[in-house]
């Protein structure tokens, strides 16, 4: 069972960032460069085969990207899993508390 | 050969530089953002298992990360690295064409030199001939600064495509890349040269692999019926192994493709497969001895393939193209192909003849 002793905030905080760096992640073209590449050296391989492993590069980040920005889906999960956990115990205290006041 | 003379008066130093500046950024972006999830994904205060399984997560992801970034940045210093190259290409072809027109001389886009002064007359045929010798050197001259510029960017382009990342995000790129300069030799062979090139080659690697006792056929594949039409015009038959017969086939109509090389390392890599299958222990107690490089894991998972053997017809291309046997020998194809340039070529041309 996994314990968080971060407030949700912190762990929502935690997951933006992911979130952004994902994005940074998918902002990283090589398919841009390699295409740079490929108009400088006309008849040449390189410019004939990078731009297919420039597609598959791109392709391979933006996956890379869906996955953080999967990790980062995990941790607001958690951070409303804590919530809800917090809004149950205090919940219960408050039942308690009256519960207990009322019987003395 | 589809690198011209005619194409290298475009080749461009700039856009090298340009390239190589893209590059480094994409670099340095994908470096700040693997460096947030090594750092932030998971907070210190997480405990227990689910702080086990997003630690696994996190080095998976950080591990894919850098293996590309180290991949990329290596191949950004060769692009840089090419940049000054590049430069005196430019350059040489610019002086090859000014003094081209200085000299009265023409160069076509496939490089070839001509004489293009104006008739002139002579008082002798002394003079006639002299000045005839004269032409022809400078012809000669200029059409050997051709070959060497062409030779420089041959260079350039090898030492890119060799750079390319490996692994990681590449492996959904192409998987048969010839390096241009086996891509040029390639094209000036007979394709007499080329079977028996390809027929050595076969058998080299099958010894090298511990296969032996089989036949190497370069024949129609397309056509196996012999009606003259194409059997099944929706496939590419470039090769095959036949464990029955024992025979290697490699298509004839793919001879002029230099990725014939990797078809054949392909086809006795399946060889090499079916021997390590029959190669298997019968009892517990038996150790393996199958051929060199071969675990008995990968043994055991290429016998179970073989019982299943998705074929693209049945199971579909995607099937067929993802089994093991066939991701194993691709890979062997691919691997062979990025080892051989044209020195590796010529030593298999020399003792192929």
């Amino acid at each position: 069972m996994s314990t968080y002793q971060v407030e949700p905030d912190e762990l929502r905080a935690t997951a933006s960032d992911l979130r952004s760096a994902a994005t940074r992640a998918r902002a990283a073209a090589a398919a841009d460069a390699v295409a740079a590449l490929a108009g400088a050296l006309p008849g040449s391989s390189t410019a004939k085969v990078m731009p297919a492993f420039a597609t598959a590069w791109d392709e391979g980040i933006d996956a890379w990207a869906s996955s953080v920005d999967g990790f980062a889906e995990g941790l607001d999960a958690a951070a409303a899993d804590a919530e809800a956990a917090d809004a149950r115990a205090q919940a219960l205290q408050e039942w308690l508390r009256r519960f207990l006041g009322g019987g003395s | 050969m589809s690198l011209t003379f005619g194409r290298l008066r475009s080749w461009r130093a700039a856009g090298v530089s340009a390239a190589s500046d893209e590059l480094r950024v994409d670099v340095l972006t994908m470096e700040k953002a693997r460096d947030v999830v090594e750092s932030d994904a998971v907070p210190d205060a997480w405990t227990g298992l689910g702080r086990w399984t997003a630690s696994a997560r996190q080095a998976v992801l950080v591990a894919r990360m850098t293996r590309h970034i180290e991949g990329l940045a290596d191949f950004e210093r060769q692009v840089y690295a090419q940049i000054g190259p590049v430069a005196a290409i430019e350059q040489a072809v610019q002086d090859i064409l000014s003094d081209a027109t200085a000299d009265q001389l023409a160069v076509d886009s496939s490089g070839s030199v001509s004489d293009v002064a104006p008739r002139r007359t002579f008082a002798n045929r002394f003079e006639l001939q002299e000045h005839q010798a004269s032409r022809q050197r400078a012809v000669a001259h200029l059409a050997a600064r051709v070959r060497e510029v062409l030779d420089d960017a041959y260079a350039v382009d090898s030492a890119l495509l060799a750079a390319r990342p490996h692994g990681s995000f590449s492996d959904d790129g192409p998987d048969y890349v010839v390096d241009p300069e086996v891509e040029r030799d390639w094209a000036s062979m007979s394709d007499e040269e080329r079977r028996r090139v390809l027929e050595h080659l076969a058998v080299q690697q099958a010894r090298d692999a511990g296969v032996d006792d089989f036949e190497v056929r370069i024949e129609d594949l397309e056509d196996a019926d012999g009606d003259g039409k194409d059997d099944d015009p929706t496939t590419d038959s470039r090769g095959s192994w036949s464990e029955g017969d024992r025979v290697l086939r490699v298509d004839e109509d793919d001879l002029a493709d230099p990725t014939i090389l990797g078809t054949v390392a392909h086809e006795v890599r399946h060889a090499q497969q079916h021997k390590a299958v029959d190669d298997l222990p019968w009892w517990w107690w038996e150790d393996y001895d199958g051929p060199p490089g071969v675990t008995q894991e990968e043994a055991e998972e290429w016998r179970d393939n073989f019982a299943d053997y998705q074929t693209s017809e049945d199971d579909g291309f995607d099937a067929y193209r993802d089994q093991p046997v066939e991701k194993d020998a691709r890979e062997t194809g691919g691997d062979h192909l990025d080892d051989l340039d044209s020195d590796g070529l010529d030593r298999i041309r020399t003792e192929a003849r």
